[in-house]
């Protein structure tokens, strides 16, 4: 759909109603503070993008399909509180369904084997395909069914291709990977990601960028804006890991909370009425 | 808000009966329960379709998702309207409601075949609908989709239940084969092997190329105006059913067809035919005349009609008439023009309407059989109520068979 991008639900339904996705994700943040303390859940959101970029490297999935789940998994959880959904849960959910988005197929079972795989807390990982298939239902709609991601990967190549900076590709690659460890999906337009992106890479490599970038024609104050975003990101010095104890105390974490849910939800499931009888969810995590 | 997730389906829709059944799911003709109370107005209808998911398969459909996520991209004209989604999270079922369409085209072409005495489609009937798919293709293209499924069963039409201005007005629908074809993730062909209907399935994809293009759909797109023309498939080849591990085996007498009516292409003519693997197969074959012209009487030899759907039907998919190029066709600018209103006069719907079966308890579980429950306005539901748990043996109505257009 590269034709229309303006035209697109990613523009239309979120990028352009920025203001009201962001109130919307503060509420969230708000609403999980008496559970979850502002940089845990910053490290819970950085942590998890990493996971679905591990999960999608293991699987042989591409970065578009990886950076498609991430982009879900931060639209969900603008909308929705973590103490009400379990990221290790809405994660792999989110890489099951942006496989399917992108063409590929994920068995359920191959991501849920994989994220037990990878998973590193004291006790084991708590789901199981049953849950990805219900949760699938509920991000899908959280999603409102808008499931074509727009990337700054392709802008990146051509702009840089447009102005002969055939050196940068690979230096603006990893800055847009990194983007995907903050909200800049959420926040910005990926051609404006994709810009801000090289201009970092030129400059890190002393180059004068100034002039290229005042003939792009776009508002320079919030490419200025989203430069100084992605920077941050490096300023940062804990540099969060999928693995290591860091990880481990999160996962921990998440485990005392959802931990009565999630017996709840199996004895419910053990003593499922016959179908006849329209039983509601299966499992009630969200409530 | 295009989504409200407090809302149940039944809330919003009260199915009237079956109109379609495939291997994806099924289709329900729906009345929608709100814009009813809101006015005294006609009552409006939908089409719902309800994708099988969880049990027999992973998760939601893949073709749910790629119509799905697809038509929430899309707006235009002549492509259908997506209206709502909605969840069943108790059956784990998915239904995607639709815009209604009264007709499609294979019942309106079923209309001008087998009568006692056949007639053909108007000629302005034809243009206008040709013009219409052409400009919903060529929509869908500039936007790097392919169809990919284009057949006339697939292409509907409004009718009278719609506003004047909005009758007879082609929407290109089922989108579960389509595809955004910029940089593919994999080879197309990858994924799943088979790709439209045969008659209608272009020759290099018959002859086995790996990388199609737009060009398919426009191939598919000129036998379908033959077949308007004529009232009949234009190539009507038998299939070769899939067998063991080949999964898109040859489909040889549909190549036979084509050639017995086109002639065998030459290399000359199209010299990208070499690469084709089943190509060194083919080219053994009997050369024959062209007799096109022959078989589509309608549209004189020499015509503009006959010159587009030549240059429709052209072999080489890179000389294949685009559909931006095709909407420029002296065709169209000839009397009679295309107009947005496809029928001779937008009050006469020349059509019968859409067979709708009634709903059965055997097959039509969940929200179709909500029908006796919901707020249905003292309208009479098409089948009695019927508890899910009710014996198959019982006294339900006989589904009675699709009827045909042309048994009466």
């Amino acid at each position: 759909m590269a034709a229309n991008f303006w035209n697109s639900t990613h523009y239309r339904h979120w990028l352009r109603k920025v203001d009201e996705v962001y109130k919307q994700a503060d509420a969230m943040m708000k609403k999980d503070q008496s559970t979850f303390k502002e940089d845990e859940q910053n490290n819970i959101k950085v942590i998890y993008s990493q996971i679905i970029s591990t999960l999608a490297m293991k699987s042989k999935l591409r970065q578009r399909v990886a950076a498609t789940a991430i982009v879900y998994y931060r639209r969900f959880f603008a909308r929705n509180a973590v103490r009400d959904h379990d990221p290790r849960l809405i994660a792999p959910v989110a890489l099951y369904l942006a496989a399917k988005a992108e063409e590929h197929t994920l068995a359920a079972k191959i991501v849920v084997a994989q994220m037990a795989d990878i998973y590193q807390a004291d006790h084991p990982y708590p789901y199981s395909v049953i849950h990805v298939y219900d949760y699938e239902f509920k991000l899908i709609a959280a999603l409102e069914f808008d499931l074509i991601i727009y990337h700054p990967y392709r802008p990146m190549i051509q702009y840089c291709a447009d102005a002969s900076f055939h050196d940068l590709v690979t230096a603006a690659w990893p800055i847009l990977n990194d983007s995907y460890k903050s909200d800049a999906c959420l926040r910005y337009p990926p051609y404006l990601i994709a810009i801000a992106s090289i201009y970092i890479a030129g400059t890190l490599r002393d180059r004068e960028m100034t002039n290229w970038v005042k003939k792009m024609n776009i508002d320079l104050q919030e490419l200025a804006d989203i430069i100084q975003y992605l920077s941050a990101l490096y300023a940062n010095p804990s540099i969060i890991r999928t693995s290591g104890p860091q990880v481990e105390r999160i996962n921990n974490k998440l485990q005392s909370h959802f931990a009565t849910k999630i017996q709840n939800a199996q004895s419910g499931l053990a003593k499922k009425p016959p179908s006849s009888s329209r039983p509601k969810m299966s499992l009630k995590l969200a409530e | 808000m295009f989504f409200n997730r407090k809302q149940r389906i039944s809330e919003k829709y009260a199915p009237v009966g079956k109109i379609g059944e495939g291997t994806y799911g099924l289709v329900y003709k729906a009345r929608n329960i709100q814009n009813q109370s809101g006015n005294s107005e006609a009552e409006s209808f939908v089409a719902v379709k309800k994708f099988k998911s969880f049990k027999s398969g992973d998760g939601i459909s893949p073709t749910a998702i790629r119509e799905i996520k697809l038509l929430r991209e899309l707006k235009n004209p002549y492509i259908v309207d997506l209206v709502d989604v909605m969840l069943d999270e108790a059956d784990k079922a998915l239904y995607l409601v639709f815009d209604y369409a009264e007709h499609d085209l294979l019942e309106m072409i079923r209309c001008h075949h087998n009568r006692s005495a056949p007639h053909a489609m108007p000629m302005h009937t034809v243009k206008s609908l040709l013009w219409q798919i052409l400009h919903g293709i060529n929509y869908l293209h500039k936007n790097w989709i392919i169809h990919r499924d284009l057949k006339p069963s697939n292409i509907l039409v409004t009718g009278l239940d719609k506003p004047p201005n909005e009758r007879g007005c082609v929407k290109i629908a089922d989108f579960g084969l389509a595809r955004l074809f910029q940089s593919p993730l994999r080879p197309l062909t990858d994924v799943d092997a088979v790709v439209v209907t045969i008659w209608y399935r272009a020759p290099e994809l018959l002859l086995g190329a790996k990388h199609y293009t737009k060009a398919i759909d426009l191939w598919a797109i000129g036998c379908i105006f033959a077949e308007l023309v004529t009232s009949k498939p234009l190539f009507q080849g038998q299939e070769k059913e899939r067998k063991g591990d080949d999964r898109n085996p040859f489909q040889s007498d549909q190549i036979d067809k084509i050639f017995r009516i086109l002639g065998k292409p030459s290399v000359e003519r199209w010299p990208g035919v070499i690469d084709l693997p089943h190509w060194s197969q083919a080219q053994t074959w009997q050369n024959y005349p062209c007799i096109l012209h022959d078989r589509v009487r309608g549209l004189a030899k020499g015509s503009s009609g006959y010159d587009l759907l030549t240059k429709l039907l052209e072999y080489d998919p890179d000389k294949r008439i685009t559909a931006e190029d095709a909407l420029k066709h002296p065709f169209f600018t000839e009397e009679p023009r295309p107009t947005h209103i496809a029928f001779v006069d937008p009050n006469i719907d020349p059509y019968k309407s859409r067979p709708v079966t009634p709903l059965d308890p055997k097959k039509d579980i969940g929200w179709a059989m909500s029908a006796t429950t919901s707020g249905t306005n003292g309208q009479t539901p098409m089948t009695r109520p019927m508890p899910q748990s009710a014996p198959l043996f019982s006294s339900a109505p006989p589904p009675f068979k699709r009827t045909r257009i042309n048994d009466r």
